[in-house]
C-alpha cells in the first residue's frame, strides 16, 4: 500500500495534536488528514491507538463528523491492515448522529466493510449485533441505518435471524414517528428484491400499511418497491395486487406522489411490459398531460420521449399528439421547455408523412417561442426531425428563427445558435450559406461579447474544413480580413485569432500571398496587444507550416524583437529562439 | 510551464494555491506594485471594471464577455474581496495575472482592501476557513498596502475607487501621499477610497462615516482644472451595471452581478478603444450548473 505524502506543510505530530484542538477549524483540518496520520503511524498503531481515539471525537460538531466519515471512507480498510471489524464500532456510532448524510454514509461504509469479511458467520454475528443495537437505541434516527442494513445482509443470515429482522421492519413500518416510517419505505425496495426469502404476505402487509399512511412522503416510495417487486416472480403471483396499487398511486390526491409515479413511468413500463403499460398506465400518462399542476404537465411532457417506445404508433397519433397542441401554448415556460426536449423523439416512430403533418406544426410553433431557452432546447434535438424529414425542407423554416436568435439579448443563446447554424451548413453544404446566413456569421464574428466571437471563429474553422479554402476565401475570409481596419483593437484581434484557428486548412501559397501582408501590416499596429499576438500567430504558422513560410515569419519576428513594448519584445525573442 | 502560469491555471479552475505559493506570489506582486506611482498612467485601449467582491465565477463571466488577459487590457477599480464566497481565488488570480502580465492589467485599491474592513466583511474568515491559518490573510493585506490609489487614462479619464477629496484640487497632489499603509480613517487617501457623488452642491458629510459626498459643481471644477473629461469610479451598486451622472462627467461602473447573490442587478465593464470611444458591456451572473438545477429537490417535510 503506497505511503501517503504529507503535503500539508505541517509536521505529523502537530496534525495529531490538533485533533484535540479547541479550534474547530484545526480539528477539521486534522480529521481531513486522518489517512495521512494512519499511513504514517502504521496499521498496528492505527488499530490500537488512533481508532479508539476517534471514538472520543464522536461527540463533536456535525461539521467535524461530516469530515470524519468522509475521511474514514477513504481506503481506511488498508490503513488498518485489512482488519475491517476494527472500523465497525466507529461507523456504528456515526449511525446515531443528527446529520442525515453522515448516518447514510456510515451505514453504507458498514455495508462495504461487511462485504470484505470472508467469514460468513462473522458477518452474520456482527451485522445482527449492529442492527439490534441501533434498533434498540433511544435515538429514533438510528433506525435510518437499520433500514439500510437489513436488506444488505438479509440473505446471508439464518432463518431465525431473518424472522427477527422481518419483525423489526414490521414494527418500524408502524412506528408513530413519521421519519422512521419514511426510512422503512425508502429502503423497502431493497428488501423486496429478496423475494421469495421475504414472503408475499409480508410484502403485501407492509405495502398495504404504507398506502394508507397519511404522509405523502411515505406513500411515494411504494412506487420504487413495486418496480423492484415486479422484477421478481412476485409480479406473476400477485399481478392484480401490483397493478391496483400502482393505480392507487397514479390517482393519489397528493401531486408529489403522482409526480413520482410519472417520473418512473418508463421503469414501470419496462417492468410490466408494453402490453401491461398500454392496458393499465397509458391513460394515466395522457391524463397527466392535462393535469392542473404545471409540474405534472411538465414531467409528463418530459416523459414522452421514453414512454413513446412503449406505445402503439396509432395511439401516439390519435391520443397523444392531440394533447400536445395545448401544451405547446401552455403559459408556463418550463412546461413548453419539457415538451421541446422530448416531442421530436416521436418523429422516427410515426414516420415521414405523419411527422410532416403532425409534428412539424408543433416544431414550428416552438421555434418561435418567446422564451429563448425553449428554442434552444428544441435545436439540441434537431437531428431527430431532420433525419426523418430531410435537412433541405427544414432549413427554409429554420432560417427566420435563427436570424431572431442571432440577436438574442442573452449571449449564450447567440453562441448556441452559431452551433446550430453550423450544423445545417455542414449537413446541406454551400447552398445553405446564402448571403443572409453569411451575414449572420459575420455579425457573430463582430459580436460585442468575446465568447460569441470565439464560438464564431471556431465554427468558421469547422465550416472551412468541410467547404474548402477556395470557397471560404471567396465568400467569407476576405470580409474577415477587412476587420483589420476596425478602430477597436478587440475586433482587429479577431483577424489574428481566426488565422490561428484555421492554420491547418491554409496552404503555404495562400499564406505567402494573403496572410503575410496582413501580419506585416498588423506588426505596425499602434496597440501593443495586436503586435504581441502577431508574434504568436507568426510562430504558430512557422512551426506548423514550415517550408517557405518560415522566412517571412522570421522577418516579422525580427522587426518585433526591437519593439518598445516589453511583452512584444519578449514574445518575439522567445519565438525566434524556438525556431 | 513556469510556476506563475501553473498558478494561473490552478486559480482559473477555482482551486486554491498552497500557502507557500501564496507567499511567493504576494512577494512578487509587491515588487511590481512597489514601482508603480500612486496615480498610474494607463494607455488606452483598456477595459475598466468595478467592484468584484469575491464573486469569482462572475469574474470568469466578465472575462468571457470582455476577453482574456493579456489579449484585452484591464483596469480594476478595487474591492476585489469581501462579501462573495471566493475572495481568495478572486484576489490571487488578479494578482497572478498582474505578475505575469504587468503591462496588460492594472489594479488599484478599494476601501475593502483593508485589514479592518476585511475582518468584518468576510475575507478574513474565508482565509481562515480555507487555510486554517491567518498567513494568507496577512500576506494579502500586506499586498493591499502596495496597491496604487488611482489611475489616469490618456491624461483624459481619471479612475479611482470611491471619489474625490475636499483636501485636494489636482491629481498631482495625490502623487505625493505616502500610500504604503493601512487605509486611514480620514484624510485624502481615505476620501479617495470612500467618497460618493450625489445631487448636491459642494461637499457634505457621508453617511458611511468615512469620505465625503460631492456634487456636480465639484466634479466640473476638478475636471476642468485637471484637463479630465470623465471621472470613472465604482464603490456604489448600480442596478443597471453602470450609472452616468452630472452630464456624463462621472460614471459609476459596477462589475458584481446579482450582488451578494441576491440584489438581482446587472453588471458592466467599460471598454475604451484606442480612441477612447466608450462601450458599456453588460453581463449577468454566471449561470449555476443547469443539470443540478433541473433536478427538483423535494424538501424534507419533517425535521
Amino acid at each position: 500500500m503506497p505511503k501517503i505524502e504529507n503535503t500539508t506543510g505541517m509536521p505529523i505530530n502537530l496534525i495529531i495534536d490538533e485533533l484535540k484542538s479547541d479550534d474547530i477549524r484545526k480539528r477539521i483540518h486534522s480529521v481531513k488528514h486522518l489517512d495521512l496520520i494512519a499511513s504514517t503511524i502504521g496499521p498496528d498503531r492505527t488499530k490500537n491507538e488512533l481508532i479508539p481515539f476517534i471514538q472520543e471525537l464522536l461527540d463533536d460538531d456535525d461539521e467535524v463528523l461530516i469530515e470524519l466519515v468522509d475521511s474514514l471512507s477513504r481506503n481506511f480498510v488498508e490503513l488498518v491492515g485489512g482488519q475491517v471489524q476494527v472500523l465497525l464500532p466507529t461507523f456504528e456510532a456515526l449511525c446515531r448522529v443528527e446529520d442525515a448524510s453522515v448516518r447514510e454514509k456510515a451505514a453504507n461504509q458498514i455495508k462495504k466493510c461487511l462485504t470484505q469479511l470472508p467469514d460468513q458467520k462473522k458477518v452474520e454475528e456482527l451485522s445482527i449485533g449492529i442492527i439490534k443495537r441501533l434498533n434498540d437505541s433511544d435515538y429514533y434516527m438510528a433506525k435510518n441505518a437499520v433500514a439500510i442494513l437489513i436488506p444488505a445482509i438479509f440473505n446471508q443470515v439464518s432463518q431465525n435471524n431473518q424472522n427477527d429482522l422481518i419483525n423489526i421492519i414490521l414494527k418500524m413500518s408502524q412506528d408513530q414517528i413519521p421519519q422512521v416510517r419514511k426510512f422503512t419505505s425508502m429502503y423497502f425496495q431493497d428488501l423486496v428484491k429478496h423475494f421469495p426469502l421475504v414472503n408475499e404476505t409480508f410484502i403485501q402487509n407492509i405495502l398495504n400499511s404504507f398506502i394508507k399512511d397519511e404522509q405523502d412522503f411515505i406513500r411515494m416510495y411504494i412506487v420504487d418497491a413495486l418496480i423492484q417487486a415486479s422484477k421478481t416472480p412476485f409480479l406473476q403471483k400477485q399481478q392484480n395486487f401490483v397493478l391496483n396499487m400502482f393505480k392507487q398511486l397514479a390517482e393519489d390526491q397528493s401531486w408529489r406522489v403522482r409526480y413520482y409515479f410519472c417520473d418512473k413511468l418508463a421503469e414501470i413500463g419496462e417492468a410490466v411490459t408494453k402490453e401491461g403499460y398500454r392496458k393499465n398506465f397509458q391513460n394515466y400518462h395522457l391524463k397527466f398531460l392535462q393535469d392542473n399542476e404545471p409540474e405534472m404537465k411538465s414531467i409528463a411532457a418530459l416523459k414522452i420521449e421514453r414512454v413513446s417506445t412503449l406505445m402503439d404508433p396509432e395511439d401516439i397519433l390519435n391520443k397523444l399528439i392531440p394533447l400536445l397542441k395545448s401544451i405547446q401554448s401552455d403559459t408556463n415556460a418550463f412546461v413548453r421547455n419539457a415538451l421541446a426536449s422530448s416531442v421530436l423523439a416521436l418523429c422516427p416512430i410515426i414516420g415521414k408523412k405523419n411527422t410532416s403533418e403532425q409534428i412539424l406544426p408543433i416544431f414550428l410553433t416552438l421555434l418561435k417561442d418567446q422564451d429563448s431557452e425553449v428554442r434552444i432546447t428544441l435545436f439540441k434535438k434537431l437531428s431527430l426531425i431532420t433525419n426523418v424529414l430531410g435537412v433541405d425542407s427544414l432549413s427554409q423554416s429554420v432560417i427566420p428563427a435563427l436570424t431572431e436568435l442571432a440577436q438574442d439579448k442573452n449571449w449564450r443563446i447567440r453562441a448556441s445558435t452559431i452551433e446550430v447554424l453550423s450544423f445545417f451548413a455542414r449537413a446541406i453544404g454551400p447552398e445553405f450559406l446564402s448571403d443572409k446566413v453569411l451575414k449572420l456569421l459575420l455579425d457573430w464574428m463582430g459580436d460585442k461579447v468575446f465568447s460569441v466571437r470565439q464560438t464564431a471563429i471556431q465554427q468558421t474553422a469547422q465550416l472551412i474544413s468541410i467547404l474548402g479554402l477556395a470557397w471560404a476565401d471567396k465568400n467569407l475570409l476576405t470580409k474577415i480580413w477587412a476587420f483589420q481596419s476596425i478602430q477597436n483593437y478587440l475586433h482587429r484581434l479577431t483577424v489574428l485569432f481566426t488565422i490561428n484557428q484555421i492554420t491547418s486548412q491554409l496552404n503555404n501559397e495562400y499564406i505567402i500571398k494573403t496572410i503575410v501582408p496582413i501580419l506585416q501590416s498588423m506588426a505596425k499596429d499602434s496597440v501593443a496587444n495586436i503586435r504581441s499576438n502577431v508574434c504568436r500567430t507568426s510562430i504558430q504558422l512557422a512551426k506548423e507550416k514550415g517550408g517557405n513560410v518560415v522566412d517571412p515569419m522570421k522577418k516579422i519576428l525580427q522587426t518585433l524583437s526591437d519593439d518598445q513594448d516589453a511583452e512584444v519584445k519578449y514574445q518575439a525573442k522567445s519565438a525566434l529562439e524556438s525556431l | 510551464m513556469s510556476d506563475i502560469d501553473q498558478w494561473i491555471e490552478t486559480l482559473k479552475n477555482g482551486e486554491n494555491l498552497k500557502e507557500t505559493d501564496v507567499k511567493i506570489l504576494c512577494n512578487k506582486a509587491k515588487d511590481i506594485l512597489n514601482n508603480e506611482d500612486n496615480v498610474i498612467r494607463v494607455e488606452a485601449p483598456v477595459t475598466i471594471c468595478g467592484d468584484i467582491h469575491g464573486q469569482f465565477y462572475d469574474l470568469m463571466e466578465l472575462f468571457k464577455v470582455g476577453g482574456d488577459v493579456p489579449e484585452t487590457n484591464y483596469l480594476f477599480l478595487g474591492d476585489f474581496v469581501d462579501r462573495g464566497y471566493n475572495s481568495v481565488e478572486t484576489f490571487l488570480l488578479l494578482l497572478a495575472l498582474k505578475v505575469r502580465y504587468p503591462d496588460q492589467i492594472t489594479l488599484i485599491r478599494g476601501n475593502h482592501e483593508s485589514r479592518q474592513i476585511t475582518q468584518v466583511y468576510g475575507f478574513y474568515d474565508e482565509c481562515l476557513r480555507k487555510y486554517s491559518t491567518l498567513n494568507v490573510w496577512k500576506y494579502c493585506t500586506e499586498v493591499f498596502d502596495y496597491l496604487a490609489l488611482a489611475a489616469v487614462i490618456n491624461d483624459n479619464i481619471f479612475c479611482v475607487h470611491g471619489g474625490l477629496s475636499p483636501y485636494i484640487k489636482t491629481i498631482d497632489e495625490i502623487r505625493i501621499i505616502n500610500r504604503k499603509q493601512e487605509v486611514p480613517h480620514e484624510g485624502v487617501m481615505c476620501d479617495l477610497m470612500w467618497s460618493d457623488p450625489d445631487e448636491i452642491e459642494g461637499w457634505s458629510q457621508s453617511a458611511r462615516g468615512a469620505g465625503f459626498v460631492f456634487g456636480a459643481d465639484v466634479v466640473k471644477e476638478f475636471n476642468r482644472r485637471n484637463g479630465i473629461s470623465l471621472i470613472c469610479r465604482a464603490h456604489q451598486l448600480a442596478m443597471e451595471g453602470f450609472k452616468l451622472m452630472f452630464d456624463n462627467s462621472l460614471v459609476t461602473v459596477w462589475s458584481a452581478p446579482n450582488y451578494c447573490y441576491r440584489c438581482g442587478n446587472v453588471a458592466s465593464i467599460l471598454e475604451l478603444d484606442e480612441n477612447l470611444k466608450k462601450y458599456y458591456k453588460l453581463f449577468e451572473a454566471a449561470p449555476t450548473d443547469r443539470a443540478s438545477n433541473s433536478k427538483k429537490v423535494i424538501a424534507d417535510y419533517f425535521l
